[in-house]
């Protein structure tokens, strides 16, 4: 936040919501939801760093067969910590949070998002929470995974002092995540501008919207799950606890009623950003609109009915498990029609390889990966040969890092103009994507083989399978690690030319890639209450009417050519606008 | 969010043309709110009955009785909830020491409806250390009630410092017929609260 703050000022300076007001204050106090998006974007990126060094942690010690520099307690920990931070403080919140408080209000021509104070609030509750995982990382630690499980997250016998804190920091977050999530459905429902309709909506915001559906229905319900599991813990109440009269399965449908759904609020937003980065790069119309639109209104809804496929080991009925296997292969047909959609927007379109359309591009070929190899683990026969081997970490980890996350890196890249005013080098930017690329693929390729052939996960050793096993195992273990060294060179290239592009990049145009949406018209980095003047609302897809400017090397509209396309209506005066108190 | 409350008027931030686009903006939120808590009481309430299911025969209800006392909380809540009513209706037809009367008594009634649940714990905790022993692994027999009440007495908690703050706004002479929105958003949330606990109150009443 510092670092954008004391960016050296263009000769003319020009106000924006960077520079009208200053100190550190005005920015822990600020309502202005670009403001908080940049909080949110450096706070998750953060996380990533201290995920992603847990990340490390846990490759390293696998490299070889044998107990490494890591003790098991330790290495349970590093896995655990890992993966808690990566969903909760990173993958939830990267997307709607960060990137999207930023461009939601913007692309819909809007002055703020519904509930400004409450956006603030939801900021503060993620520092919170994420303040109880420093201290469960401190005080105790944290063995259970991210599940957090009955039984281990109720054993108080272990000396994991860590479970409370972290249970109550995901507590919070969730709370953080249900007011993100109210405050993006009313922003969208009540605040479109005249001319826009849902079904003009650029996609990023369908996307958004299906996230925010599930937020703010399937996080309350993880919310009372984890209370009931630290009263469980704390003073034994007899829910989750099978030697007082719970059960622990319970305890499973519970958290994956909340957390499948939540793959969704990861992948969801995601698929939006890849819908507008396809578009925009290939300069060519959307194909398939409303196709996309509605599936991921499909798979929002898709979502809350298959949680029972984590569960297929768990003594759950046969006849529950086929019927979770078969709502679980409907949920492909969403996301299939995304591919296809995206495919066929690529074909034919004038596809600039720039950093945003190569991860994009990296996106495609990931997420098709993860997706297809979720069918062999919502198959019944072969999800129990599977099931808690390292093929479901590498499926996982397509999706949520792979797709999810490669998803908002990209977006980052596509929006940074218009975050920082500052262009990021090219070059850098296509080298950074190409090494986190090849490096996620050495990295999760090999876990595929690895899972068939048997190796389970959170394994702290592998040394005691049979010889020809270890063997096997230990090449593909290295492959994995080596992958993940290259990944992390990849991240810390990006940050690297990121950060040297906040004081030395080029001046960014309003306009750098040509896109259509309203976020494209305003200055780059926008000004305080993000319109000077009334954006006109027209098909966001339609790349028809820009123009290259050679002067602002940057896209603009032509306003003859927009008037020929103009939807009725479309430039309704918004600037007579009052402004009013607040409740 | 009460510190954010407190931030200077100069630092308002709002999107919207008019205050009755925000009014339906608010009051959709406070919806959503709704839905979203409903699906938190709706998943603690299955759980407290799957167990109690899981459990049938072994279930010892005959040892653990409800405290008589959550007849009389139940009845302050359902009465709370005319009076917010009341406050609500008062502040539409503009009648200003209605709404801070209503507002006021029902502040006090929900101050006496978390008396009345504290009472009713310390006499199930007396009742409860006679048959501790007798319980065996039956837990939850014990703790759905405090399980139940405790859930919703934080809600409650939660609804009475907004509504101490809005009867401080109403005695102000803030709200008046055209901008009563947040005596609108905590009356909605109240009567959420009332028919929460009567349903978890009902399904304690039949469970144990």
């Amino acid at each position: 936040m510092s670092a954008i703050d004391t960016q050296p000022q263009t000769p003319v300076v020009v106000d924006n919501y960077l520079n009208h007001t200053k100190g550190v204050l005005s920015w822990a106090l600020t309502l202005d939801h670009k403001r908080i998006g940049v909080m949110y974007t450096i706070s998750v990126l953060l996380s990533f760093f201290l995920g992603g060094m847990f990340a490390l942690l846990v490759r390293t010690e696998l490299i070889a067969p044998g107990e490494g520099f890591l003790t098991q307690d330790q290495y349970n920990q590093a896995f655990s910590l890992h993966g808690a931070i990566m969903v909760f403080l990173v993958i939830i919140p990267s997307v709607p949070a960060a990137l999207g408080n930023f461009i939601m209000p913007i692309m819909l021509g809007a002055k703020d998002v519904a509930f400004p104070r409450l956006n603030l609030f939801s900021y503060y509750l993620w520092v919170f929470g994420a303040i109880f995982f420093v201290v469960a990382m401190f005080t105790g630690s944290l063995d259970t995974g991210w599940t957090f499980y009955t039984p281990y997250s109720i054993d108080t016998d272990s000396a994991m002092s860590g479970v409370i804190p972290a249970l109550t920091g995901a507590f919070i977050l969730g709370f953080s995540s249900i007011f993100t999530g109210m405050n993006f459905i009313v922003t969208i429902h009540r605040l479109r501008p005249p001319g826009m309709t849902w079904f003009r909506m650029p996609l990023f915001l369908w996307a958004i919207y299906a996230t925010a559906l599930i937020q703010v229905l399937a996080t309350p319900v993880l919310g009372i799950t984890l209370l009931l599991l630290i009263m469980e813990r704390a003073f034994g109440i007899g829910i989750f606890n099978p030697a007082l009269g719970g059960d622990p399965v319970l305890y499973q449908h519970f958290f994956w009623f909340y957390s499948h759904p939540a793959v969704y609020i990861m992948i969801l937003p995601g698929m939006g950003i890849i819908s507008e980065l396809i578009a925009v790069h290939s300069h060519k119309h959307i194909c398939g609109y409303k196709f996309i639109a509605f599936s991921s209104v499909a798979i929002a809804i898709f979502g809350f009915l298959v949680w029972g496929h984590h569960m297929f080991v768990s003594g759950q009925s046969p006849l529950l498990n086929a019927i979770f296997s078969a709502i679980t292969f409907s949920v492909s047909i969403p996301s299939a029609v995304k591919m296809f959609n995206w495919l066929a927007t690529l074909y034919k379109g004038s596809i600039s390889l720039n950093t945003p359309m190569l991860y994009a591009l990296s996106f495609m070929f990931i997420f098709a990966i993860g997706g297809l190899t979720g069918l062999h683990l919502g198959t019944l026969a072969t999800d129990v040969h599977l099931h808690d081997t390292y093929f479901v970490v590498a499926h996982f980890h397509y999706v949520m890092m792979g797709s999810a996350l490669i998803a908002m890196i990209g977006g980052l890249h596509h929006w940074w103009p218009k975050i920082t005013g500052k262009m990021y080098n090219e070059n850098l930017g296509r080298l950074g994507c190409i090494l986190v690329f090849v490096g996620f693929n050495t990295t999760f390729l090999p876990q595929f083989v690895l899972g068939s052939q048997g190796m389970p996960r959170r394994y702290h050793d592998y040394s005691n399978f049979l010889p020809e096993q270890v063997e096997l195992y230990a090449t593909y273990h290295m492959w994995s690690s080596i992958g993940s060294y290259i990944m992390a060179v990849g991240f810390f290239l990006t940050a690297g030319y990121l950060i040297h592009s906040l004081f030395a990049g080029r001046r960014a145009p309003a306009n750098p890639w040509g896109g259509r949406s309203l976020e494209w018209q305003c200055a780059s980095p926008p000004p305080y209450d993000n319109f000077a003047v009334t954006p006109s609302v027209g098909d966001c897809y339609d790349f028809s009417v820009l123009e290259w400017d050679e002067k602002e090397q940057g896209y603009r509209i032509n306003e003859e050519a927009r008037r020929k396309q103009a939807y009725p209506g479309e430039v309704a005066d918004r600037s007579g606008a009052e402004k009013l108190d607040g409740d | 969010m009460f510190a954010l409350a407190a931030l200077p008027a100069g630092r308002q931030r709002n999107a919207f043309v008019n205050e009755s686009e925000q009014f339906i903006a608010g009051r959709f939120a406070m919806w959503l709110l709704l839905l979203s808590l409903g699906m938190l009481f709706g998943a603690s309430l299955i759980a407290f009955l799957v167990i109690r299911l899981q459990l049938a025969d072994h279930w010892p209800g005959e040892l653990i009785s409800l405290p008589r006392g959550l007849w009389f909380s139940a009845i302050i809540m359902l009465f709370s909830s005319a009076t917010i009513h009341a406050a609500l209706h008062a502040a539409r037809c503009n009648r200003k020491r209605m709404l801070v009367a209503g507002l006021a008594v029902t502040f006090v009634l929900g101050c006496l409806f978390l008396a009345m649940q504290v009472q009713c714990w310390l006499v199930a905790l007396a009742e409860l250390r006679n048959v501790w022993l007798e319980l065996g692994n039956n837990r939850l027999a014990a703790t759905g009630f405090y399980i139940f009440s405790g859930v919703h007495g934080l809600h409650v908690v939660g609804g009475l410092i907004p509504m101490a703050v809005v009867t401080l706004r109403a005695a102000r002479n803030q709200y008046n017929a055209q901008h009563y929105g947040g005596v609108q958003y905590i009356t909605m949330y109240w009567h959420f609260l009332d028919g929460v606990w009567i349903v978890l109150f009902a399904t304690l009443l039949i469970g144990m």
